[in-house]
């Protein structure tokens, strides 16, 4: 359900369905595992895609988060609509995310190169 | 006041319709009084509500109905599932020590959610901040939180189970 790109030093995953929610949380969350798990660690996930998201999928994301930062990289936000930032902020996910309103020039800020 | 209710069959891939819908009926009415945060918050408790009734009442459709008056928003989700319940505290009908007594149903470093019984058979939601902080979010804590959405979008959100009925009303109220 995503479209994996590379950009400088990071990946960008767009997802590809207007509904972020328990019918595929899982399947998202398995995609985005395997990217990290493929060497991937700095990733942006692309929202601009999304209409709403439930908690089930924000629960997926943070598992997603959570197994970046174990193999220190990030995972980021972007295109986020404002229903679902101002969703991010009133439940302050947006402690947890950096959020992009565009894609950055780079998001591995410990790359060398 | 003018009011219009909305039939979900409790399926994921139709939550986009009804959000769609209600929104299309609330916003001629009173879109410029709301505000684009409010209007948010209401799609956001449809979205959760919607998706509390398909994770958890285990029927195979429940009513949405959608009200709005000179104050305020109301969204009331009726159903026939399975009541609410948390962890063996909640028991039906509610006993007197739970009225006006608070229990923790969530919390992270940033946020709690609590439940209060109001009557024997009705409950009150209420969010409120933890010290907030320049911490990270707790993400190890960051799971089961629908309802904690949902009473963060409300001014108002309510739980009643009619035992004799076997009917659960989630009532949320968002002010104009």
């Amino acid at each position: 359900m995503i479209d994996i790109k590379d950009i400088n030093d990071y990946t960008v995953t767009t997802i590809n369905s207007a509904q972020a929610n328990l019918k595929n949380a899982e399947e998202f969350k398995q995609e985005m595992i395997e990217v990290i798990d493929s060497g991937k660690h700095f990733v942006i996930i692309d929202f601009t895609n999304v209409e709403y998201v439930d908690s089930t999928f924000l629960s997926a994301l943070v598992t997603v988060l959570k197994h970046a930062m174990k193999e220190k990289g990030d995972v980021a936000v972007y295109g986020l609509n404002a229903d679902i930032s101002n969703l991010f902020s009133l439940i302050r996910l947006d402690k947890a995310f950096k959020i992009f309103n565009s894609l950055p020039e780079r998001f591995n800020s410990g790359s060398t190169d | 006041m003018i009011k219009k209710a909305f039939f979900f069959n409790n399926e994921e891939g139709d939550i986009l319709y009804v959000l769609r819908e209600l929104t299309a009926f609330i916003s001629p009415h009173c879109v410029e009084r709301l505000g684009s945060s409010k209007l948010s918050n209401i799609k956001n408790i449809v979205v959760e509500t919607l998706t509390n009734s398909i994770k958890h009442s285990g029927v195979k459709y429940c009513t949405l109905s959608c009200e709005i008056t000179n104050d305020c928003i109301n969204i009331v989700k009726t159903e026939t599932g399975a009541p609410f319940i948390h962890s063996g505290i909640l028991r039906w009908p509610l006993s007197d020590n739970l009225l006006s007594e608070r229990v923790l149903l969530y919390k992270n470093n940033m946020q709690q959610l609590f439940v209060e019984a109001i009557s024997s058979n009705s409950l009150a939601f209420f969010a409120d901040d933890s010290d907030i902080s320049d911490q990270p979010l707790e993400l190890e804590a960051f799971r089961n939180f629908g309802l904690l959405i949902i009473a963060r979008c409300s001014d108002s959100f309510t739980y009643t189970y009619d035992e004799l009925t076997g009917i659960n009303t989630f009532s949320m109220r968002v002010d104009l």
